[in-house]
């Protein structure tokens, strides 16, 4: 296969600097590369799938990065837990491969870096290896600042939203300081958590309790709204939405698995706020 | 008309700032791109702004919600093309303020102190916005999808192909 590597016009920032530089690169056509390709190809797939993509994007991508290296027909079933493909490639051989997707929280800055990352590397064919360190360094890079970005998050959805609900100021400082106690209990338990349904139970208890206290140390004056304003932390309106967006375009499985999970963790916050009342 | 207008101001300025900061503070929960964030905010308070002037004209429970959600949809979808990011990076702070927080809290609290038929009432209300909302993101998503429809792969039986 001829190589013709073009710049892609939407590939921003430090992307388009190596561009450059890789166009000398040999790239390889698919033959016995097409095993690592396509590992990497679930590479970023997986990462997309932790970070929040919709499937029909997931499956989009997998596909044309497989077709970017050589042709051949490429299967790929994607549901939220595991991604598998197939690919006949040129030289006639049939690879498979599956990857199960243990947990996945949402990130949109990632999963627009991967999307551009995608673009960049069905325009130009960078060897496997360099991909490999691309997506290692998507998924891996702590900016210093996005605790501190994170932290403030928590407080503002909680102090703004408390006082959207019909809550006067004092109730967005005490929303605001549940904030800060969900941050912690996130920081120190969120990575522990296989089960996302129990985890957020256990979080709209200590929630509902660190609402009581602030209430009764006299810093919120409705109980109701500072509540609310934590519960907007909580509520899962992006699994909703991706169960929809995924429902529309065909992967009714994934939709309802996600919607269902959705449902379910919406009741665990209401149980778990009804625990807090009911205990103190 | 102007008199009208000021009167509403008044009335929600402070529930349209607080949506401002409250889908600014989404972003940053859920780590939308630095300059992405402007476009969500105002997303967010176009959406917010829709909801009162359409709570105000006396619509129903679902159309209250319908409208903004849908319009909120119109609004990510055409950010995504003019900005060249995905959709859902624009569609989920947009339509946060309308997410039906406050119900899920008061049908739970009736729930507990054993009202039933308050928590029959407030439930429904919950199901039913919910059900807005999803008819409002459906209706607009659907009709960007089909201009730009599912592309055809895996062509294995098909004349000239193989």
């Amino acid at each position: 296969m001829e190589t013709t590597a073009q710049p892609s016009e939407q590939n921003t920032g430090k992307i388009t600097e190596t561009a450059e530089q890789n166009l000398n690169k040999a790239t390889e056509p698919a033959g016995q590369n097409a095993d690592k390709i396509l590992e990497r190809a679930l590479d970023i797939g997986e990462a997309m799938l932790r970070s929040g993509a919709e499937i029909l994007r997931i499956e989009d991508t997998i596909i044309r990065i497989c077709n970017a290296y050589g042709d051949g027909i490429v299967d790929v079933f994607t549901i939220l837990s595991l991604i598998i493909v197939s690919w006949k490639t040129p030289d006639g051989r049939s690879i498979t491969q599956t990857r199960r997707i243990y947990s996945y929280s949402t990130d949109l800055e990632r999963l627009e870096e991967l999307n551009a990352l995608s673009r960049y590397i069905c325009a130009n064919r960078p060897p496997a290896d360099e991909i490999e360190e691309r997506v290692n360094a998507i998924m891996c890079d702590e900016d210093k600042n996005s605790k501190y970005f994170k932290l403030a998050g928590y407080v503002l959805t909680a102090a703004a939203f408390a006082v959207f609900f019909g809550g006067n100021i004092r109730d967005g400082i005490a929303a605001g300081l549940v904030g800060i106690i969900l941050y912690a209990w996130d920081f120190v338990f969120a990575s522990h958590s296989k089960n996302r349904v129990v985890y957020s139970l256990m979080s709209s208890i200590v929630a509902g309790i660190a609402c009581i206290f602030t209430v009764n140390v006299h810093i919120g004056v409705n109980i109701d709204s500072v509540m609310i304003g934590s519960i907007m932390i909580l509520i899962p309106g992006i699994g909703i939405v991706n169960s929809l967006r995924d429902m529309m375009r065909g992967d009714i499985i994934t939709g309802i698995l996600r919607l269902a999970e959705a449902l379910m963790i919406a009741v665990a916050i209401a149980v778990g706020f009804g625990i807090a009342l009911v205990l103190i | 008309m102007t008199a009208k207008i000021a009167e509403f101001m008044n009335d929600y300025l402070a529930v349209l700032v607080s949506a401002l900061i409250g889908t600014l503070g989404y972003c940053l929960l859920f780590n939308v791109k630095k300059s992405r964030i402007i476009y969500c905010c105002i997303g967010g308070t176009l959406t917010t702004l829709i909801y009162f002037i359409c709570a105000e004209s006396g619509f129903s429970l679902l159309m209250q919600n319908m409208i903004p959600a849908a319009i909120a949809t119109f609004y990510a979808e055409l950010m995504a093309r003019i900005v060249k990011a995905p959709a859902t990076v624009f569609l989920i702070p947009s339509i946060i303020p309308l997410v039906p927080g406050g119900r899920l809290y008061y049908t739970m609290s009736a729930m507990i102190d054993g009202n039933k038929l308050k928590a029959d009432m407030l439930g429904g209300q919950t199901v039913l916005i919910a059900i807005g909302l999803a008819v409002g993101v459906v209706l607009v998503s659907v009709c960007f999808y089909q201009i730009a429809s599912r592309p055809r792969y895996n062509i294995r039986f098909e004349r000239g192909k193989r």
